[in-house]
């Protein structure tokens, strides 16, 4: 499996992934801009009204009964982050042809350039009534995103952490932003981003020669544009005036923990492989510190890991715990961190997290999504590496090198939602 | 023993299938181009099965709620006290275990040393092992898991819904019991249950990936005698009424806007088999043209404002359950409730829309497909099926059977509209 890279013109690039154990096939196209707060709200909105109707298929019904035909092709669209920079992305899943009695690619296609580039237009602009149920539906999901009370913790421990931060500002978008979103700024800011922002073609799955000519045609009318550099700024240690920690209460059974840490390790550095062993052996898999003792031996969570953001270079620890044990849970989390960077762990655990992250990155040859993000994590931070390349310098690393990565982990928020349990 | 291997050359699949002389059941899907390989080790033994007689006794145990969840947990454990997990560190695997109304499942997932990880899986799962002390520990645990469960809206609202449609079958108890009905458990109780459910005859192997069936079958006989052939699990099927217990339900939580779940009772159970998978497609047949993405139904309702993106149709077939669930987030779930009956109600009296029904087909049939891009969902979905006498690789060939006939019959059977449930999670301040 490698990576084959081609362009529709200045701007716009074309990668293809072959693989062809799979049974369906993979199209996505992305524009990449940096995270600003006075258009995410809009940004937001369009990926939504995008899938409301097109030209051709003028409502969600006719859309829908076209995919229905083409054996369930599944049109998405949304916005996601890399680090300070923002991605519009819709993307199509479909059958591949050589599983039917009909060839369906090219209309699959003509889909997904239906959805992105010909969305339905009323006096030339975004329809009016779409863009006003939409605005409700992203008002109703931005309230929504309480319900889930651990992804919450987690959210607003990050708004804290990155207040004033292109890091911090929220994907979804701002609930007092959407009031003034109407069809005509609305279809400026569309047509800014499909002929002004860098945007990447990847088509993965089994495509013949005629298939990727297809594609290179059907985008070709695609514009040159100015490639913009998107830089992220690393999350530094020496960044922290004073540790933050908030408290908030809400009506729950359980309490919910969340931690951010700055680290401040460049994502294409030598550094990079300890940090990602580190993680694993701390707190991101079922043998980590912290599941064996915060859960195992201390009997405190249900759930208590910790992920990593490589780009921005933060870690974050999430935990359900009773309200009453905040300050033991903090105490084993903390105990826990000051025992690796003292390098209280066997050489055993060491192997053991690398043989862990060996298997979750070979794993992700099975899924035609993980291999684009990684494929486009590589491209975005300029470091190109096959996974046997990364894998060979994650078994590089030794024990002083997690060490030495642990130093730099530093605690910037602790966010707690309070419970008042039962 | 033997391997008897059925191909499906459209879908481009086989499996091996074998029993063992212990009576355990093996399945192997190879899928040698992946970089994953997958087993899943279970037994058809979950929160539905509270009453049975012990093998070799005659008295009838009925079990405090959550006893097979609590057992999950306890498998996972080494006789020194250690996880599991810490066996499946030595070889990279990333393990896990779920337990169900009706399976309790172990399962590792890897992308080298199969066998060594297999071998590891059914030494853990055929090695139990509890005491008093290391029973406390997991009380703590799974007590946050439960309360992590009572704050999740979605899991309220389902719950609720199942509560509102039966009166006596168990798969109205949630699954990890509660506080208290877990603090009843004793290592008697939990050796009592491994020896009645956790043998070789009642449980399932399937193994996904780069596996050989002949080498499958060497692990097996490692860690299984051939001669530990046991009797048959007696369990006690529970009579349920027709009739669901009370039309609506709710609940307050702090949740920002309502969450719904409408829900219609099977009430002819007992079939497995190819006739449960017919029941299951002409229902999501039905699930579609009705309510789905292309249905006139949900145009209306989104465009009205009443339902958004979160809108959802799923039903659940098991041989001694079912139940057809919409569900997601509205403002008026009343409004949505009143609707969706009044759809079915025009169904039943204007006919099915036939072309709609040969799309939803074409729909199922691409989904079905897709769902063999995973490996992991492949050993799942097989397990589950297995358990119900179903073969998983008969799906598109089964969908394509369903006559507009059936679908008609589907829809008179399955959905009452005197006999459905609406369960509403509501916002704290709301009245």
């Amino acid at each position: 499996m490698a990576l084959i890279k081609d362009k529709i013109c200045e701007g716009v690039n074309l990668y293809y992934i072959p693989a062809d154990h799979f049974k369906t096939n993979r199209i996505s196209i992305r524009f990449h801009m940096p995270a600003e707060r006075e258009n995410i709200t809009k940004i937001s909105l369009l990926t939504q009204v995008l899938k409301r109707g097109t030209e051709k298929y003028k409502d969600m019904k006719e859309i829908s009964e076209k995919c229905d035909d083409l054996y369930g092709a599944s049109v998405g669209a949304g916005t996601s982050r890399m680090g300070d920079r923002i991605m519009v992305g819709i993307s199509e899943s479909v059958v591949a042809d050589r599983f039917l009695s009909e060839k369906i690619l090219p209309e699959a296609i003509d889909v997904l350039k239906q959805v992105v580039f010909f969305p339905y237009l009323e006096n030339g602009v975004l329809k009016k009534e779409y863009v006003e149920q939409e605005k409700e539906n992203l008002r109703t999901y931005i309230n929504g995103i309480i319900n889930d009370k651990k992804s919450y913790a987690n959210l607003r421990c990050n708004q804290i952490m990155f207040e004033g931060d292109p890091f911090g500002i929220s994907a979804y978008g701002y609930i007092e932003d959407i009031d003034g979103i109407t069809p005509e700024n609305l279809y400026e800011e569309y047509q800014r981003i499909i002929s002004e922002c860098p945007a990447d073609i990847f088509i993965s799955g089994s495509y013949s020669k005629d298939d990727i000519e297809l594609v290179k045609k059907e985008f070709g009318f695609m514009k040159p544009r100015n490639i913009a550099d998107i830089p992220t700024v690393l999350a530094k240690p020496e960044d922290i005036k004073e540790e933050k920690r908030v408290t908030e209460e809400m009506q729950v059974t359980q309490s919910k923990l969340a931690m951010g840490f700055r680290i401040g390790v460049d994502p294409i550095g030598e550094e990079i492989y300890a940090l990602t062993v580190f993680n694993c052996l701390f707190g991101g898999s079922p043998f980590s510190k912290l599941f064996m003792n915060v859960r195992e031996k201390m009997s405190l969570a249900y759930y208590v890991y910790s992920s990593l953001d490589r780009m921005k270079s933060i870690m974050q620890i999430s935990s359900g715990i009773e309200a009453e044990n905040y300050e033991k849970a903090l105490e084993g989390i903390f105990g826990q961190l000051e025992e690796v960077k003292k390098g209280n762990f066997t050489e055993e655990d060491l192997e053991a997290s690398k043989r862990y992250i060996a298997t979750s990155f070979n794993a992700s040859k099975d899924s035609l999504v993980a291999l684009e993000r990684n494929y486009l994590r590589q491209l975005i931070c300029g470091k190109e590496e096959e996974i046997e390349e990364f894998l060979d310098n994650i078994n590089k690393v030794r024990k002083e090198d997690v060490c030495a990565v642990a130093q730099k982990v530093k605690i910037d928020t602790i966010y707690f939602l309070k419970g008042e349990g039962k | 023993m033997k391997f008897r291997c059925v191909e499906n050359a459209r879908v481009d699949e086989k499996i091996f299938f074998g029993t063992h002389e212990s009576g355990l059941k093996i399945y192997v899907i190879p899928k040698k181009e992946f970089s994953k390989s997958y087993a899943i080790y279970g037994t058809e033994y979950g929160s539905l099965h509270r009453e049975f007689i012990p093998l070799g006794d005659t008295e009838k145990v009925v079990l405090p709620d959550g006893v097979a969840h609590f057992l999950e947990h306890k498998l996972f454990e080494e006789e020194d006290g250690t996880d599991a997990f810490n066996r499946f560190a030595e070889t990279g695997a990333s393990a896990n275990a779920f337990t169900s109304f009706n399976i309790t499942a172990y399962l590792f997932t890897c992308t080298d040393r199969f066998y060594d990880n297999l071998d590891i899986l059914l030494d853990i799962v055929n090695k139990p092992y509890f005491t008093e002390k290391n029973i406390a520990k997991e009380q703590g645990i799974i007590g946050q898991e439960i309360k992590m469960y009572e704050d999740d809206p979605n899991w309220r609202v389902y719950f609720n819904a199942l509560t509102a449609m039966y009166h006596n079958n168990p798969v109205k108890i949630d699954i990890a019991g509660s506080v208290e009905s877990i603090a009843k458990i004793t290592p008697e109780l939990l050796y009592k249950c491994t020896d009645t459910f956790y043998n070789p005859s009642n449980m399932r192997l399937v193994c996904v990936g780069d596996v050989e069936p002949e080498k499958v079958a060497e692990f097996v006989d490692k860690h299984i005698p051939r001669d530990r052939v046991s009797g048959e699990v007696v369990k006690f099927e529970v009579a349920e009424p027709k009739e669901r217990v009370q039309e609506y339900i709710e609940q307050k939580l702090s949740v920002s806007s309502p969450i719904f779940n409408i829900a219609f009772k099977e009430t002819e159970t007992g079939v497995d088999g190819e006739e449960l998978l017919k029941r299951e497609i002409e229902t999501d047949i039905l699930l579609e043209v009705l309510f789905g993405n292309s249905s006139s139904a949900y145009s209306e309702m989104y465009e009205k404002g009443i339902i958004d993106g979160s809108f959802e149709v799923d039903c659940e077939f098991e041989k001694e359950y079912g139940f057809t669930l919409i569900g997601g987030e509205s403002k008026v779930p009343r409004e949505v409730y009143e609707k969706v009956l009044s759809v079915i109600r025009d169904a039943k009296k204007n006919g099915i829309d036939e072309k709609a029904v040969k799309r939803a087909k074409k729909l199922l049939i691409g989904d079905n497909l897709r769902k063999f891009n995973n490996v992991e969902a492949v050993g799942v979905e097989f397990i589950k099926d297995f358990m119900k006498n179903i073969n998983y690789l008969d799906y598109t060939e089964t969908v394509e059977k369903v006559t507009m006939e059936d679908i008609v019959n589907r829809l008179n059977a399955h959905f009452d509209t005197e006999n459905a449930v609406l369960s509403v999670v509501k916002p704290l301040e709301e009245e």
